[in-house]
């Protein structure tokens, strides 16, 4: 027997077969509460010439993690404001550096872009374990293991291998990727295990190119419609026209990321168990599109204004399609070894890059 | 003393327990105490907690010194019990200010106003102090990294013969010494998709196209070229531009924050919109010194205006890219 609780989780019992609990995660913000946060947080930056940004960043994700609740407990962010203010100016240093050397030399910006490049991996499990590391759920924080020689492997085994491909490969890069992120993570002392199959990477890739090469075609069709109604009518094409089929593949490509993770995440968060208990996602492909396709057209009307606001909307439908199948009881979890060494080096420049692929 | 309802996590396990918390003022520091049934009770120096680990929203988080963390769900009766003891009272501060709709329209207006005077002013009187800092020796290295990508990818070489560039670069020349110029050069090229253009380097060097020197009908409607272009020399228009741009993507990025894909969108339109108008206000320049030569040469201003209708008219779709970096043609026409 299964029951679904929202908020204080209850075990049923039934002699003989373990209690499942189905948690739901929820989000208890509001795009409201969080805008004033945002605008405020972004005054006193500019105010201070960017180095209040490390104070705002880390009261912006207290707000997101805060109110991100399962079970009735919700998420902590223990990023440390000086840390990443440290990690933030040497990564602008070095992004200064990049920027001159390209601008004196070709071959110069040349190299620094391969050494970026090279040091990708690095800068991807670096990124991650701060990332883990600093959140919590009911007191106890997660963790990422590091593991370069994997890290490497992933990005310059499968990630050449799909170019080399022409894009064969990159849905088993995709899955890769993930695996790598999520596999090598933990909570307290219990690590999370991913497995997820190939079969469902390679659908949501097909949905998602059939979508953009039926988007492309069309915003051809349309452009070409254009063309000939403005030359007919004697007029010059202008500015506008040539931005449109520029914005409407942006666009096109903003859906068909969103077709293709919506078949991903489910798989990747389907097969992700911690311990006895796994995760359950049922995004819904059109529904991300939708939310993505919206929110870039959002940000790029109000020139920035509204990212608080998709971000509280993209938030809450990623929770509402994420819930905890829990075999065990939840309070069973207990912290690792060796308490959260807070920072290593490295971490706080990682950070900055802050690589997202959407987990 | 008022204790409040919380949730306690003890930091080892994931287990919730339900708890009560007050602050006491001992000596000369405020303690928190965590009454949690069944175990001892735990005292914190109040100054050793993380007091705002979660933000906003009914529920307060406090962080303990020992591992620990508290949740609890009247926020506002957490707030009155700090500012009774009068701590963290900037934490307050910052809460309320975040609360009220007053206040995150001000930061809106006030966010506004410092973005639009940084790119509108800032951004160029940085410029302006760092072109001078620039040793001649950037110039050149970058016109000639320049020149190289130029060739590779847009130019052809010239298809005007020995005769006919001595004869421009005659005219050039002359137009140099006017202007009390002395280091620029003048080199031709094949423009193809350029069409007719012409381009001024970091370190002097003048550009003009086959194809602009084909569509102009007399001499001095190059020689008007030539003054413009040198005028974009004279005033290192290139080098500003391009620190201007730099600075403006760093500016962006360091106020702007965190890259992610969405803020990555919009830290592109200011670069942009900064760098189109940067090219009109420089071509503006560029425009007047042209007139201001002309008029010293006795050159008429219709030379060049005519030559810029006939760019107008011959601008085909791959060239609206010269109309956008450009002032409207009428305002070139009339000019100052």
């Amino acid at each position: 027997m299964e029951t679904i609780e929202a908020a204080a989780p209850a075990a049923v019992h039934s002699p003989g077969t373990p209690a499942v609990q189905r948690l739901q995660f929820e989000f208890r913000g509001s795009a409201a509460e969080y805008f004033r946060i945002w605008i405020v947080n972004l005054a006193l930056t500019l105010v201070t010439l960017g180095i209040y940004s490390a104070w705002a960043k880390v009261r912006r994700l207290r707000y997101l993690h805060g109110q991100t609740v399962l079970a009735g407990s919700a998420f902590g962010y223990h990023g440390e404001p000086l840390r990443i203010l440290k990690g933030r100016l040497i990564a602008f240093g070095l992004f200064i550096v990049y920027l001159v050397a390209g601008q004196l030399d070709p071959v110069a910006g040349l190299v620094a872009g391969l050494l970026l490049g090279a040091a990708l991996p690095w800068l991807v499990v670096k990124s991650l374990r701060f990332r883990f590391r600093m959140t919590s759920w009911r007191g106890l924080r997660f963790d990422f293991r590091q593991d370069f020689a994997r890290a490497y492997l992933v990005y310059f085994g499968w990630g050449i291998l799909s170019v080399v491909t022409l894009g064969l490969a990159l849905p088993q890069f995709v899955r890769k990727l993930h695996q790598f992120a999520v596999g090598h993570a933990s909570y307290g002392s219990t690590r999370f295990e991913c497995t997820p199959p190939l079969a469902p990477f390679y659908w949501a890739a097909l949905k998602a190119l059939g979508f953009l090469v039926g988007a492309m075609l069309a915003v051809l069709a349309v452009v070409t419609l254009l063309a000939y109604v403005f030359v007919s009518g004697g007029g010059e094409p202008g500015v506008a026209l040539s931005l449109l089929p520029a914005v409407s593949i942006l666009l096109a490509y903003v859906v068909a990321v969103g077709v293709f993770q919506a078949g991903t995440l489910n798989a990747v968060y389907g097969c992700t168990s911690l311990g006895p208990n796994r995760l359950h996602s049922d995004l819904n492909g059109p529904r991300l599109a939708w939310l993505y396709l919206g929110n870039t057209l959002a940000i790029i009307a109000s020139l920035g204004l509204l990212v608080p606001w998709a971000t509280v909307r993209l938030l809450r439908y990623r929770l509402a399609t994420l819930q905890v199948e829990a075999m065990g009881s939840i309070d069973d979890f207990v912290a690792a070894q060796q308490a959260g060494i807070p920072g290593a080096a490295g971490e706080e420049i990682a950070e900055v890059f802050d690589v997202d692929f959407g987990l | 003393m008022t204790a409040l309802d919380a949730r306690y996590y003890d930091g080892r396990s994931s287990v919730r327990r339900d708890s009560r918390v007050t602050l006491d003022r001992g000596r000369d520091f405020v303690w928190l105490t965590v009454e949690v049934p069944g175990l001892e009770a735990s005292r914190h120096l109040l100054q050793s907690c993380t007091v705002d680990l979660g933000v906003g929203g009914d529920t307060r988080m406090i962080g303990l010194p020992d591992g620990g963390t508290l949740e609890v769900p009247d926020g506002r009766a957490w707030d009155s019990l700090l500012a009774r003891h009068g701590q963290h009272a900037r934490l307050r501060l910052l809460g309320s200010v975040e609360r009220h709709w007053r206040a995150a329209l001000a930061a809106l207006a006030l966010s506004a106003t410092l973005i639009w005077a940084a790119l509108a002013h800032g951004v160029p009187a940085l410029v302006d102090r760092s072109v001078a800092l620039i040793p001649p020796a950037t110039d050149a290295s970058i016109a000639a990294g320049g020149l190289k990508l130029l060739d590779a990818q847009l130019f052809a070489p010239t298809r005007l013969d020995a005769g006919r560039r001595a004869e421009l670069g005659r005219s050039f020349a002359s137009v140099a010494a006017d202007l009390g110029t002395d280091d620029v050069r003048l080199l031709f090229r094949r423009g193809r998709e350029v069409g007719a253009n012409a381009f001024a380097l970091p370190d002097g060097t003048v550009i003009v196209t086959d194809e602009l020197v084909a569509l102009a009908a007399h001499e001095d409607e190059l020689r008007a070229v030539f003054a413009h272009e040198i005028g974009h020399v004279r005033h290192r228009h290139a080098m500003r531009a391009l620190l201007a741009t730099s600075l403006t993507s760093v500016l962006s990025i360091a106020l702007l924050g965190d890259v992610s894909a969405a803020t990555t969108l919009v830290t592109g339109v200011p670069v942009t919109l900064a760098h189109a108008a940067n090219s009109r206000q420089f071509e503006r320049e560029a425009d007047a010194f042209a007139r201001h030569w002309m008029r010293q040469a006795g050159v008429p201003d219709a030379r060049f205006g005519d030559l810029l209708e006939r760019l107008e008219r011959d601008s085909g779709s791959g060239r609206w890219n010269y109309l956008s970096t450009h002032p409207p043609l009428a305002e070139r026409l009339s000019g100052d």
